[in-house]
């Protein structure tokens, strides 16, 4: 049982901009087990893989399959020789069938033509001997996501994987699914197959790994047999157990705050499955609300259903007093909200376009920016120079492509536009998102500073660092619900953030309906 | 009036709508395999205009309308070539590179013209080759059937052949499956190992035959002769369809179809005294009624979700 | 500050000077493939003698405009449909908006400027303001012809490409026959209209020229369409979209609107095109094609990079050629305006291909690093 099938020596990535995914990783992976890799989003989990699976080429270090060295020119090698791959984002063709999905690039055939009948048959037999109840004439498009999952999982065994790597595998699943699946991974383990579980959600891990390896900025922090350890232990490797300082000293109280935001009863579905279930909280003015969560728990759906980016579909939110959730975009703003996105480069700036440009886009329309027709390119050129000295963008002119600027900056360039409006209510999703410290510093302070001023601030993060230190009260999402608030920080200990956040515990419903303010 | 719509159930009209019909599929064809694979090539008019006039050439200056198909041939692959290579190695936009390559033929065929001929005519005065037109023994003697079947140019059997073997190769070849997976998604495609530049290249010939040869059926059978803009749109309607089917070769051919029989009625209509440059809009309208009624319906579908 | 800009000096790897040397070598590389094809064709007994006849033809086709005022207002002439094409285009191209109906949109609008041209019952005798109904009926035309893809495109997100060029087809066959039935001389059969009023003609400014008063209507559009690019609320919108619907989208900015508003300006600026064309140029309704102006249109805004400038100097460059074409026809069997096409299709090859000499630019920036450690 215990034979090396995968062995990762001293893997380092270095991207060209400098960026380091990976830093000297060790990882041995034994044939017949399965092995989680758990770490933050960010940690370089992902960039692993990808250098497992020949997509990226590491900077140094070695890997050895099956005693051997290996050196795949890419994925089809990878491929070829036994290594199958579940991308988080489906590789599948929604108007093909399943069999035509798992046997495309490898297709059975008689003479010239493709034999669809053998197809279908050794598909059907594949997923008869696996377990999975599905029809392998249904087209991919009418599947729901986990049996497209499944499908993904037939085409590595189709072509005769022995090391199947799941990334995230979970992360769009209901908890029954995740249940099949994992009885699925046993059988696997039974029939020798090797699974790399990618994840980090830790109660998961911790229910079905032999071994867990966690990885933290790009390093192994040890690996560890699933029975010898805890899940607080775990939670601390993974977060890290020092706290950065907080800001606490650069905020100010501020006085007679009224509700600014209040959003009651917030429900949102895609395809008939809730992603936020009646959510209901609020803030005032002066007030840093964290959402903590790990990713792809509501958060998105939240802070776009609220912002307008996705169709509103039942519940009310407030601004200020007046009800938005029936505006369009453009009036939303007019209410008093500011939205920093999540993606700075598809919604929050079009990097095709300068600087100046790309920081009035909210508000150009407005008397001191524009007349009824023309724009006035004086107090706009003015505003965007006293913009850019005071976020201090680094750059020649305000007239510099965005997409000539470097990540911190063009965030500073969203943050600036969105500061600019003296907004009531500023939601930052992602604020500082791979983006260098400096810069990540300076936007923490900017939003220190509208708090200070009285705005109320939404913060979705999935730096849970970030959360800790910037907000005044805390919500946890899991599984598009609230299961916990903290009205203060204070003594919050980011291993006990974590068993909420990983759906290990949730808080009374008492306790919860304080996320909202009564007034 | 009852005369002229009691002769659109005659077989000799079916016969019609399938001699209008033959460049109509060929330029579906070429707009579908093309888009099928992720490369639109709205470039069919401009191919089919080069394929009539080469064809008419190269049979004249060789004397054989056999070495003219042959060179008509070579001029598709070639503007294949083109189109392929600045998009895929070139990055440069399919679209633009289309309306590039159209408003070229329709000046540089006009200026060849002039140099060949002296005139900017026609190519009357070349001794241009036509491809037979086919027989069928026995068949042809079939009174109604041997009307509608036989007796039509080499070119329309082709187109026919080639339509089956094209919908073979799409459906029931590995090869098919490939180029559909390298439209739908390349990243999935290429994540299974299909070389997609190498399947969109093919596909891309493909296409630029199919566009030539339906170009050389105007000039060398319908016609005997090149004429200036002898294309007449025909290769637009051709990608009207390809957009009405998508990646449905069974969809494109029947709208190709329905154009056909809007372009036989044309035709007929032509001989009455109504106008005639009225007459000749209405496969236009049918393809624009077609394209609106698809983007509503699928506009209602986006809203049910 | 001061520093950091005195250390920025001229690099042909910028990407502002490079892109000007792509447009300088894709024009060599045009010019230099016009001549190889002048070589094939030309007469002459030996190699020597064609490559120096192709030669002396080449150059006369490159110099011939400068010859006379005559020949260079014929450039201009050349040049007022092109950039009137160009600039409703690129209104299109900067939203984001493939759309090609200013081909069609070109003949239709001129029916509708014959219309009143044709009649001095609908015009008043005064040269300024007969011109002026003229265009503007046919801007107008253009602009409400353009509504309808404009329309489809906006509500249920129609393949405006496609349902431009079918519009195209069905609005030649619907012009040509109004012309024919309605606007021709009557009682007689012919595919012309009947002759223009001769006030509402446009007069010529340049004494001995065929330049007419469209040429300063055309610049004027030129600076209109830079000023609503660059100084309006309208043109900020559109190029934001263009750059980026999401952003646009986030921003608040409504597309239904916008899209409307495009199509209608590019119609009406396509529209005008057509009757300053045909009133400064023309003595009647002559076209029994569509004239191929609007697809040239949107070869000008892709040489022109989607820039009124940009499109006006585009414009200038293949009239300039294309007139120069046309004046030498009959001094030389192998010259015709035709010709000019094999410029236009390489260009627009090279200028799109992104990937076009960057390889080469790579090569150099690498250099460059390596020099400065």
């Amino acid at each position: 049982m215990s034979d090396t099938i995968l062995k990762l020596e001293d893997i380092t990535k270095i991207y060209p901009n400098g960026t380091v995914a990976n830093r000297n990783i060790n990882i041995e992976l034994r044939k017949g087990e399965i092995h989680s890799i758990v770490g933050e989003n960010g940690a370089g989990k992902s960039t692993l893989m990808k250098i497992i699976f020949a997509i990226e080429k590491q900077t140094s270090g070695k890997i050895y399959y099956k005693g051997q060295e290996i050196n795949y020119q890419g994925s089809m090698e990878a491929i070829e020789n036994g290594i199958g791959m579940v991308h988080q984002h489906f590789m599948l063709i929604p108007s093909f069938t399943v069999a035509q999905n798992i046997v495309l690039g490898a297709e059975p055939s008689k003479s010239a033509f493709i034999d669809m009948k053998e197809a279908v048959r050794r598909t059907q037999e594949l997923a008869h001997k696996y377990n999975f109840d599905i029809d392998v004439t249904q087209k991919v498009g009418s599947l729901t996501v986990s049996e497209k999952q499944k499908v993904e999982i037939l085409k590595t065994l189709y072509r005769n994987a022995e090391v199947i790597i799941l990334d995230e595998p979970t992360a769009v699943l209901t908890p029954q699914e995740t249940e099949a699946l994992f009885e699925q991974l046993e059988k696997f383990k039974e029939t020798g197959h090797t699974i790399v579980f990618i994840s980090h959600k830790l109660n998961e891990v911790m229910q079905i790994s032999d071994r867990i390896t966690v990885i933290r900025n790009g390093e192994t922090k040890g690996t560890y047999a699933a029975a010898d350890i805890t899940m607080d232990k775990l939670t601390e490797l993974i977060i890290g157990a020092k706290l950065e300082d907080s800001y606490d000293e650069f905020k100010h109280p501020v006085k007679d705050a009224k509700m600014l935001l209040d959003v009651q009863h917030l429900k949102y579905s895609e395809h008939g499955v809730g992603k936020v279930n009646d959510v209901s909280f609020s803030i005032r003015g002066g007030e840093i609300l964290g959402i903590a969560g790990v990713q792809g728990n509501g958060q998105e759906q939240l802070i776009k259903a609220i912002t307008g980016l996705l169709p509103f579909q039942d519940g009310v939110v407030k601004v200020d007093g007046t009800e938005i959730q029936g505006m369009n975009i453009a009036q939303k703003r007019d209410a008093g909200m500011s939205y920093i996105p999540e993606d700075r480069m598809v919604d929050g700036t079009a990097p095709g376009a300068s600087i100046r440009d790309n920081l009035i886009s909210t508000y150009y329309q407005k008397p001191k920016y524009a007349g009824k027709i023309f724009t006035k390119d004086g107090v706009i050129r003015e505003e965007s120079k006293m913009l850019i000295d005071r976020f201090s963008v680094k750059t020649q002119s305000e007239k510099e492509k965005v997409s000539a600027l470097s990540g911190g900056n063009i965030q500073k360039v969203v943050v600036a536009r969105e500061w600019n409006t003296q907004p009531k209510l500023m939601i930052a999703e992602q604020p500082t998102r791979g983006i260098d410290i400096g810069s990540a510093a300076y936007i923490h302070h900017q939003l220190i500073d509208m708090r200070n001023n009285g705005a109320a601030v939404l913060l979705v993060s999935a730096d849970l660092n970030e959360v800790l230190k910037l907000s005044d009260r805390l919500i946890v999402m899991y599984e598009g619900e609230i299961v916990a608030h903290f009205a203060s920080l204070k003594g919050v200990t980011e291993s006990q953030l974590g068993l909420y956040m990983l759906g290990v515990e949730h808080q009374s419903e008492k306790e919860i309906r304080e996320a909202s303010y009564d007034d | 009036m009852s005369d002229m719509i009691s002769s659109f159930f005659t077989p000799s009209f079916v016969a019609l709508v399938i001699r209008v019909g033959t460049p109509l599929l060929f330029a579906s064809m070429s707009a579908y395999v093309a888009s099928l694979a992720g490369i639109p090539n709205i470039a069919v008019e401009g191919i089919m205009l080069f394929g009539a006039l080469f064809g008419v050439y190269f049979s004249a200056i060789s004397g054989s309308a056999w070495i003219g198909l042959l060179g008509v041939l070579a001029v598709g692959v070639v503007l294949a070539l083109v189109l392929a290579f600045f998009t895929m190695k070139m990055k440069a936009d399919p679209i633009m590179i289309g309306i590039a390559l159209n408003l070229f033929a329709t000046d540089f065929s006009v200026w060849l013209l002039l140099v060949w001929t002296g005139s900017k005519g026609t190519t009357a005065n070349l001794p241009s080759k036509v491809l037979p037109t086919v027989n069928i023994p026995f068949i042809e003697n079939i009174p109604i059937i041997g009307t509608i079947i036989s007796g039509h140019y080499f070119l329309t059997y082709v187109c026919i052949v080639m339509a089956i073997l094209l919908a073979i190769l799409v459906y029931k070849t590995p090869f098919g499956l490939h180029m559909q997976a390298c439209g739908l998604d390349e990243h999935a495609a290429d994540s299974v190992g299909i070389k997609v530049n190498r399947v969109r290249l093919i596909a891309v010939i493909m296409s630029g035959i199919f566009a030539a040869l339906g170009g050389a059926y105007l000039s060398m059978g319908y016609l005997s002769i090149f004429s200036n803009n002898m294309t007449a749109s025909r290769g637009w309607i051709g990608i009207a369809a390809q957009a009405v089917g998508g990646g449905n070769f069974l969809i494109v051919t029947l709208t190709t179809g329905v154009f056909a029989i809007a372009q036989g009625i044309v035709s007929k209509l032509a001989l009455t005294s109504l106008p005639s440059d009225l007459i000749n809009t209405i496969p236009y309208v049918c393809v624009l009624i077609g394209l609106i009624g698809l983007s509503v319906k699928e506009y209602r579908k986006r809203r049910a979700r | 500050m001061t520093t950091e800009k005195a250390k920025k000096r001229f690099r042909i790897t910028d990407e502002g000077p490079f892109e000007v040397l792509r447009i300088l070598v894709s024009i060599l590389i045009a010019l230099a493939v016009t001549f190889v094809v002048l070589c094939f064709v030309i007469e002459g007994d030996s190699i020597p003698a064609r490559l120096g006849n192709a030669g002396a033809t080449f150059i006369k086709l490159l110099t011939y405009p400068c010859k006379n005022m005559f020949y260079f207002g014929y450039v201009l002439v050349k040049m007022v449909p092109l950039t009137f094409a160009g600039l409703a285009t690129l209104l299109y191209f900067r939203t984001g908006l493939f759309n090609l109906s200013t081909e069609g949109v070109f003949y239709i609008a001129g029916v509708a400027c014959t219309y009143f041209a044709v009649s001095e019952a609908r015009l008043t005798g005064n040269p300024f303001i007969d011109s002026a109904i003229c265009i503007v009926a046919a801007g107008l035309c253009g602009g409400i012809i353009a509504l309808l893809p404009g329309y489809l495109k906006a509500k249920f997100q129609a393949n405006e490409m496609v349902i431009s060029l079918m519009m195209n087809s069905i609005l030649f066959g619907i012009g040509f026959w109004m012309i024919k039935t309605f606007l021709a001389i009557s009682g007689v059969t012919g595919t012309s209209s009947a002759p223009f009023v001769a006030s509402a003609r446009l007069t010529t400014i340049i004494p001995k020229t065929q330049v007419h008063s469209g040429i300063i209507i055309v610049l004027v559009m030129v600076v209109l369409v830079y000023i609503l690019l660059f100084k309006t609320k309208l043109g900020y919108a559109i190029r934001i979209t263009g750059l980026n619907q999401n952003f646009a989208r986030y921003s608040g900015m409504g597309a239904f609107g916008l899209f409307m508003s495009v199509h209608f300006l590019a119609g009406f600026i396509g529209g005008m095109g057509s009757a300053v064309e045909l009133l400064g140029v023309y003595q009647s309704f002559t076209w029994s094609q569509l004239p191929g102006l609007g697809f040239t249109g949107a070869l000008m805004a892709m040489l022109g990079k989607n820039h009124p400038i940009g499109v006006t100097v585009a414009a200038f460059g293949i009239s300039y050629l294309r007139a120069s074409a046309q004046l030498l026809a009959n001094s030389s069997p192998v010259i015709d305006i035709k010709l000019v096409s094999v410029v236009e299709v390489i260009l627009t090859l090279l200028i799109s291909s992104q990937y076009f000499l960057r390889s080469w630019r790579e090569k150099q920036l690498l250099k460059e690093e390596q020099c400065n450690e």
